[in-house]
């Protein structure tokens, strides 16, 4: 057993971080880089973003874990994970769905087309993707979903609506699930296609949330795609789907964030006072400091083994939903204590006049709601703990 | 032993439900998100005209001399709506103030504060968090410096109950050398920075306690107005919630009919219940000369601690929905720790409650 990363993943992380503290020398590095954003800083939602993804893709970070005939480095897929790692505890961009769930499935199951097309445009960071697979009615039950494809000659046309496509507003490729046979058992109908967001049919309407983050939902009227761009074969969409998920569990599985709500805490009792005497002294603060810091400790190694089973080359689906479950709640109770140490001051947010670390808690207890909720709910990663880790016999 | 209410006191939530109803939908509250003022001057009216405002205000000063419980029903009915308006700040906990000084500004502002003609706010040190020394001093020439953060509708007061060393001083809000500052938070509360730059306080505005702010007896009604308040709204939000669990399909069947969403809405019920009365019995506790601060105390730290709890299993419930602007559970999430904040925050509360209990 061995919980140090191996000398060459180090130097690889340092020489990452100095590539980093380079990009925060320029102008816009306050754009880029901005922790403040909570999940929402994983985005490449806008110009400053997509030029620092192509530097990324320039400097060769992006596609690290692909093969090299599809102009890949062919490194292992821990690579991937630490420069998410670094880049998610800056607050940067992450690499995320082109290289990881949308970029991968292609190789495994793409026609030519779908790879010629794609991939290069993945590698040069050309391109964002915005993921389509909730709906209203298809929530923790996502296997429900209805939006239709039918097949018409060549194409194939979508109708229906989507629900919580974050990227939909600046994305330029939809990646879908649709029900393409209505009439087999729910998880047998599905198939997955590639829609351009500009086609004329697509309607994206602005969600506004409490957390200051856009989502969206998107109608799709008539929306006639080229049969080019059914991903791989018809009604084998489910099997993408948990595929593609468990891509993403390698790369967005980072706790870096964490860690820092943690120090960022410690900081704050260390500086607060309360009735002349520092938090930091007061012995109910000291034994929920502790607490946390036990829990922290907890969280990071359930995220090694998620990392760990993942570069054995296994699937860690069980792994994956505890550490899901279990750091998001742990964040958002951790958030929710550090606006208790500040008192009804925290309370007040950005830029109003005597904002304690200008409103930064305040702002991530609103933000981080969505992390127990959104990327399959806590209620959906205790299922799969019950489930498919113990064998319990659950219900729905 | 009888824990029903009488017929006055239905009859009195029944009015106050009107008044919401009336006055304070939805659509108002999320309108106030996004006021200045974030006072709805129609709720301000119906209340005083209702003569709701005099509820706590002796005969002499023209109020109704009702009781603790009575105003533990109206706050509740406020929360359910989640009627905001500063009847906390003016009504009770100022007008309380007043009263157990008495004398001429007694005479001069309960009469007006009983009508809701006036609003007086209690401009004092809520934050427990050392802030640059926000304090407000008095000097020996009458002059009133520094400055108060966290004061509710201070934009919409005609006058401040300021807290000084030596008591409170109370300062109309057209003095010259005030300044005020709103204060965007969490709850989208009309929250407000006072500064006071060499205000001029005649002797006689000055009202002199002992007890810091929260020890002062009045407080105890204060305390138990906010867990009313918090009460009333968290059972609102339970019977949402409930109601979407319901209405909600997934995987063939209502959600609600998965333990992991109704056990934890149960246990929330239970405990809502246990905070409810235990809200009602500080309150009566108050009405009987009974000790009732260590009660009120208790009543706050547990109402709106389920009331976050509650809230923050909403928004859990719902799904994305939850998370939304357009749900109706993000507005009880942000509210519930303004609740759980101001007026003291629990740990402030436990400390005092472990005093009392280890004394």
């Amino acid at each position: 057993m061995n919980f140090a990363f191996a000398h060459e993943e180090i130097g690889f992380l340092q020489d990452f971080q100095a590539y980093l503290a380079n990009e925060k020398q320029r102008d816009d590095a306050g754009i880029i880089f901005a922790p403040w954003r909570e999940t929402d800083s994983w985005l490449v939602d806008s110009e400053e973003r997509r030029a620092f993804m192509r530097r990324l893709a320039e400097a060769g970070y992006i596609g690290m874990s692909w093969e090299k005939r599809f102009g890949g480095h062919e490194r292992p897929g821990i690579y991937d994970y630490l420069l998410n790692e670094e880049l998610s505890s800056q607050g940067a961009p992450i690499i995320g769905k082109g290289v990881g769930c949308i970029g991968k499935t292609i190789i495994a199951h793409g026609n030519d087309r779908l790879k010629q097309e794609f991939l290069p445009q993945i590698l040069a960071a050309d391109i964002e993707f915005a993921l389509g697979y909730s709906e209203p009615g298809a929530g923790s039950d996502l296997a429900s979903l209805r939006l239709r494809a039918e097949r018409r000659g060549d194409e194939w046309v979508l109708n229906g609506q989507k629900m919580w496509t974050t990227s939909a507003h600046f994305a330029d490729w939809y990646w879908v699930a649709a029900r393409t046979d209505p009439d087999a058992p729910k998880h047998k109908g599905i198939s997955v296609f590639m829609v351009p967001m500009d086609h004329p049919g697509l309607t994206v309407r602005e969600i506004k949330t409490m957390g200051d983050h856009r989502t969206n939902e998107v109608f799709f009227d008539d929306v006639n795609i080229s049969a080019d761009y059914l991903v791989g074969e018809e009604n084998s969409g489910w099997r993408y789907v948990c595929e593609a998920l468990d891509y993403e569990r390698f790369a967005l599985y980072t706790v870096g964030p964490l860690l820092l709500k943690f120090e960022a805490l410690v900081e704050l009792v260390k500086l607060a006072r309360r009735g002349g005497k520092p938090l930091a002294e007061d012995p109910v603060v000291r034994d929920r400091v502790a607490d946390f810091a036990c829990r922290i400790e907890m969280a990071t190694m359930l995220q090694r083994r998620v990392i760990a089973k993942a570069a054995a080359g296994a699937v860690p689906t069980v792994e994956a939903a505890m550490y899901k479950f279990y750091s998001t709640s742990l964040g958002r109770e951790l958030i929710n204590y550090a606006m208790d140490c500040l008192g009804p001051l925290g309370l007040l947010s950005r830029g109003a006049p005597g904002a304690p670390f200008d409103g930064q808690w305040e702002m991530s207890d609103r933000a981080t709601v969505v992390d127990t909720i959104g990327g399959g709910s806590s209620e959906v990663q205790k299922n799969i703990v019950a489930r498919r880790g113990l064998g319990l016999m659950t219900d729905g | 032993m009888d824990l029903d209410f009488t017929e006055e006191q239905d009859l009195l939530r029944e009015t106050t439900r009107r008044i919401c109803e009336s006055c304070f939908d939805s659509s108002v509250v999320r309108a106030l998100e996004t006021d200045d003022h974030k006072l709805s001057r129609d709720f301000w009216s119906a209340l005083g005209d209702n003569g709701l405002c005099a509820l706590r205000i002796g005969e002499g000063h023209g109020g109704a001399a009702m009781g603790t419980l009575d105003m533990a029903v109206v706050c509740e009915e406020f929360g359910y709506a989640l009627a905001t308006s500063p009847y906390l700040q003016s009504a009770i906990h100022s007008a309380g103030i007043l009263a157990a000084t008495g004398g001429v500004l007694a005479d001069n502002w309960l009469p007006r504060i009983a009508t809701g003609e006036a609003i007086i706010v209690p401009a004092w040190r809520q934050a427990d968090i050392a802030d640059d020394g926000e304090t407000v001093s008095l000097f020996g020439d009458g002059r009133l410096s520094g400055a108060i953060s966290l004061v509710p509708f201070a934009s919409s007061a005609h006058g401040f109950l300021v807290e000084i060393p030596s008591g409170w001083a109370l300062v109309e809000a057209e003095s010259p050398g005030i300044t005020i500052a709103a204060q965007k938070n969490h709850a989208s509360q009309p929250l407000f920075q006072i500064r006071f730059d060499e205000v001029q306080v005649a002797p006689a505005n000055i009202l002199a306690t002992e007890m810091p702010v929260t020890g002062q007896d009045v407080f105890a009604e204060v305390l138990i107005a906010v867990a009313a308040e918090a009460v009333g709204s968290a059972t609102k939000l339970l019977a949402m919630t409930a109601d979407y669990a319901n209405q909600r399909k997934q995987f063939g069947k209502p959600i609600a009919a998965f333990q992991a969403i109704s056990h934890p809405l149960a246990e929330c019920a239970t405990e809502l219940e246990g905070a409810r009365y235990l809200a009602y019995q500080a309150a009566w506790a108050r009405d009987n000369a009974l000790p009732a601060l260590h009660l009120a105390r208790m009543a706050k730290i547990m109402a709106t601690t389920l009331y976050r709890r509650l809230a923050t299993l909403s928004v859990q419930v719902h799904g994305g929905i939850g998370y939304t602007i357009e749900g109706e559970p993000q507005l009880y999430y942000r509210r519930s720790k303004y609740q759980e904040l101001m007026y003291d925050t629990s740990s402030a509360l436990r400390a005092a409650v472990a005093d009392h209990v280890l004394a």
